[in-house]
């Protein structure tokens, strides 16, 4: 609902109110709070206050950076990246080229050549970012809310599938 | 992107140790933990609010 609301009166106001809100929850609920009605309307609130702030976080990146502006409707990794290399400064590349090449060796395990856009969280979080606009702060918002879900599901459906040989293992769950 | 969530991470890695540290220094008490995470809340607003300050020079009522 927050983000809705940052699409019509703007981002960056809604987010600075909403941080704000997180904080005089967490200072004047959470700290002198006694009880479980004190708690829960803790829960309630600071998860409506700070999950603005998480989901409009990239929204905001993406206002203000090269890709906010590049915002072309395709889904053509390549063509996109030309039009970021095109549209930032060499120490800008320079600084791409050193976390691009920290992501392939930590995350993936590609070769920094292959690919620039290695990361899955990046194009998670950076793809719809050039494809929506005017509601992108609602698309960031969904996009954040999918990935807490999956938090959510993904130990119960490990549970589920436990049996399976290895998988604790791989999952360092041993 | 890739900075400010390399930046992000920083802080996603670090904090809870610290407000591990500061409960277990408290006695287990949440209490100066809960004003180390306000504090941080108070941070970030003013971080954002200083951005904002920046894009559209300090003019209070714009959509931004």
């Amino acid at each position: 609902m927050p983000n809705y609301i940052a699409d019509k009166l703007g981002r960056f106001n809604v987010t600075i109110v909403m941080t704000a809100l997180s904080a005089v929850v967490v200072l004047a609920l959470w700290l002198p709070g006694r009880g479980d009605g004190a708690f829960i309307s803790f829960a309630v609130l600071f998860g409506i206050t700070s999950g603005a702030g998480i989901g409009l976080g990239p929204v905001l990146i993406a206002s203000i950076s090269p890709i906010g502006y590049a915002c072309l409707r395709t889904h053509d990794d390549k063509y996109l990246f030309r039009i970021l290399l095109d549209s930032t400064k060499p120490v800008h590349m320079l600084r791409h080229r050193i976390l691009t090449y920290i992501y392939s060796i930590f995350i993936c395990c590609k070769s920094p050549e292959s690919d620039t856009r290695t990361d899955p969280v990046l194009i998670t979080v950076e793809q719809p970012q050039t494809w929506f606009r005017k509601k992108r702060g609602i698309a960031g918002s969904l996009i954040i809310a999918g990935s807490s879900l999956g938090g959510v599901v993904f130990p119960l459906i490990v549970q589920v599938f436990a049996w399976v040989p290895f998988l604790p293992w791989l999952l360092l769950e041993h | 992107m890739g900075t400010v969530l390399a930046m992000a991470a920083i802080g996603a890695l670090t904090s809870p140790p610290m407000a591990g540290a500061i409960v277990a220094h408290d006695g287990g008490s949440y209490t100066w933990a809960c004003v180390f995470s306000g504090l941080n809340f108070v941070i970030a607003a003013a971080g954002i609010f200083a951005l904002r300050g920046r894009l559209c020079d300090w003019k209070l009522w714009v959509k931004l």
